[in-house]
């Protein structure tokens, strides 16, 4: 085929297309269209803007204390290596067997973020649950025996758990980290991930509906490309070929289906800064936050309207 | 379906706690806080209110989330007898999640006091919680003893009235079903009034201004929207059975006549169509949320079910019978 006849054929296709366009709109068949894209868009929009739940970490005030945390995973440079042991702990006559969790750091790094020690200049420590504290007769030191190897320890502090905590620098085996984590970390990523999991659930919820939406998008083009009958087969009696035709309209129906999500996008989040400023009349709400998930949502809902264009142009606007 | 699902969800969101704490009836007495997790009762308090009353069993319970390998776990008292100290009962579907069994341990940190607790797992329970005896749960929790997070109070539905009235609630502003809660004033406050809600969720959401009420419209709102494209369907099968329409014109039934029948196959398909939602709903566990590790599930009230069907059908049907109405004409 020629350069030249390529290019007719491409002028011709793009007047089709623009013609059938303008027709489609002056015959307000792009309400067709955007009603058929409006329920996924919308909910997209709604479900997608849900106030981000970061903003309800407020409830739980951040006062700067840490948590330490057992993990098998070194999650950064508050972790210490650690390990968990049965031990026996003996003072003078008395003595009895325990459970141990000795971490290999330098004491005052573990003792002053959790407030059992201040300025605590030692390089091992003990801390002693509170019943253990009083029945070893409140000792400012003990012996721990471990694996037959005894080894004596100053009494730092004494807390309220059920086990020894043993701070000790030369610990070279272990079969975990204790990282130090802020309270409101914790409290943050509880609610990401239940905010996680809700978009995922909404996510899938949305993608089964604009699935299910695909046949409703079928039916709109459909009638909209038999609106246009008369018009395409105008163009064929002027000269334009039949696939010319079907391929003009089915990009007809998909620029169409393209204005109809961004129309529908732009009433959703109308709509959802509207919703929001009349309720909080009502109630306190938090402000709205688009997800960045709504695009990728909105182009898998343009590209699901795509494939439907080309059938529903078929048999609507072609003749033998 | 996806109506169905979406209404479920919010349904079964709102009873969240309901499931966690594995509470299904009787009269929950808690008091004001961000969740039950962090919510105390003092049990002196409420025993001094409700002695004079007879016929009722209370149970108390404390929870507290809990740290393990950096899972925010419930741990529950458990008013089993005969454990150790150390020892709790694990959940069975977090046993199999976590990888654990009985006589394995688990460090676990207090979100409270910053502590870490050895755990020694001496059993199994049911559901994703732990269980252990009161005492360490109160250490976990950073309480002295006879504090409680939550009371169950059972007993005849008069027994349950008295016990509303001396919590200071009037009998006209409940209404006893399945569930109350009642939520007390925060220890030490200067607030004297009860409040009283259906579910233990809806109870701690009212805190950041959310009622039930508006949730349950904001579901059904979407639930709603979802179906509008019922009226493009019926539009369209009306135009797919033009042919059927002519057919019938042409045999001398009137126009009349001729919708009618587009109603009565509106409704017939509609039925069709939400009884194989019913199915798949049902069947396929597609839909499913997990909190604190808690899998939630849809649940779906008949009412809301009925409510679906009838704007689909309404919306099906007027589709179809306009659709006919046009292509009649």
């Amino acid at each position: 085929m020629s350069d030249s006849l390529k290019g007719t054929r491409f002028s011709e296709f793009l007047v089709t297309t623009e013609t059938l366009l303008q027709l489609a709109v002056r015959k307000g068949l792009y309400t067709i269209t955007l009603l058929s894209v409006l329920a996924p868009v919308l909910l997209t929009i709604v479900l997608f803007s849900i106030p981000d739940f970061e903003g309800l970490s407020y409830i739980y005030a951040n006062d700067g204390r840490v948590v330490p945390v057992f993990s098998s995973i070194n999650n950064g440079e508050k972790c210490y290596p650690a390990v968990v042991a049965d031990g026996f702990l003996v003072t003078g006559n008395s003595g009895l067997k325990t459970h141990i969790l000795i971490v290999g750091s330098e004491p005052s790094r573990l003792l002053e973020p959790l407030g059992l020690a201040r300025q605590y200049q030692y390089s091992i420590a003990v801390i002693l649950p509170r019943d253990v504290y009083m029945r070893l007769g409140k000792p400012w030191a003990v012996t721990v025996l471990l694996d037959q190897v005894s080894r004596n320890y100053t009494v730092a502090g004494i807390w309220s758990s059920n086990i020894v905590l043993i701070i000790d620098q030369s610990l070279r085996d272990h079969d975990g980290y204790v990282c130090l984590v802020s309270r409101g970390d914790i409290m943050l990523s509880a609610l990401k991930d239940v905010e996680m999991d809700l978009l995922d659930t909404a996510t899938l919820w949305i993608l089964l509906l604009s699935l299910v939406y695909l046949p409703i998008i079928y039916a709109a083009q459909r009638r909209i490309a038999e609106s246009l009958r008369v018009d395409a087969r105008v163009a064929f009696e002027a000269g334009a070929s039949n696939r010319g035709i079907l391929i003009s309209t089915s990009v007809t129906l998909i620029v169409l289906h393209i204005i109809g999500v961004i129309h529908a996008c732009t009433l959703g989040v109308v709509l959802v800064y509207t919703a929001w400023s009349l309720l909080g009349y009502v109630m306190p709400l938090p402000p709205p936050s688009p997800r960045t998930s709504i695009a990728q949502l909105l182009i898998a809902e343009i590209v699901l309207g795509a494939p439907t264009a080309y059938p529903a142009s078929r048999g609507a606007v072609e003749w033998r | 379906m996806l109506s169905l699902a979406a209404l479920g969800l919010v349904n079964s969101l709102l009873q969240l706690y309901d499931g966690v704490l594995g509470v299904k009836e009787g009269l929950v007495v808690s008091s004001q806080g961000f969740s039950p997790l962090t919510a105390l009762i003092s049990r002196s308090e409420i025993e001094q209110k409700i002695s004079n009353i007879s016929d009722i069993t209370v149970d108390y319970y404390l929870v507290t989330p809990i740290l393990v390998g950096g899972k925010v776990l419930v741990l529950r008292s458990t008013n089993a007898g005969t454990m150790g100290s150390d020892c709790v009962l694990i959940g069975d579907s977090l046993a199999y999640e976590l990888g654990v069994h009985i006589g394995d341990h688990a460090l676990a940190s207090s979100v409270f006091t910053g502590e870490v607790y050895y755990l020694e797992i001496c059993g199994y329970t049911s559901g994703y919680v732990l269980e252990a005896p009161y005492d360490l749960v109160a250490r976990v929790r950073g309480v002295a003893p006879g504090y409680y997070s939550y009371a169950v109070v059972r007993g005849s539905g008069k027994a349950l009235e008295k016990v509303l009235e001396v919590l200071n609630i009037k009998p006209s502003e409940y209404r006893l079903t399945r569930l109350v809660v009642a939520i007390l004033p925060r220890i030490g406050g200067n607030r004297t009034r009860s409040m009283v809600y259906h579910a233990i969720t809806e109870a701690y959401i009212a805190n950041f201004g959310l009622q039930r009420d508006y949730i349950e419209y904001f579901a059904l709102a979407v639930a709603t929207a979802s179906t509008l494209g019922s009226v493009m369907l019926g539009l369209d099968s009306a135009r797919r059975l033009k042919s059927v329409f002519r057919n019938f014109t042409l045999m001398g039934l009137s126009k009349r006549k001729l919708l009618l029948v587009a109603v009565a196959l509106g409704v017939v398909t509609g039925l069709v169509g939400f009884l194989l939602s019913i199915l798949l709903y049902n069947y396929v566990d597609v839909f499913t949320l997990r909190v604190l590790g808690f899998t939630i599930k849809p649940s779906t009230l008949r009412s809301q079910a009925l409510a679906v069907f009838l704007v689909l059908l309404a919306l099906y049907v007027s589709g179809l019978t306009i659709g006919a109405y046009h292509e009649v004409e």
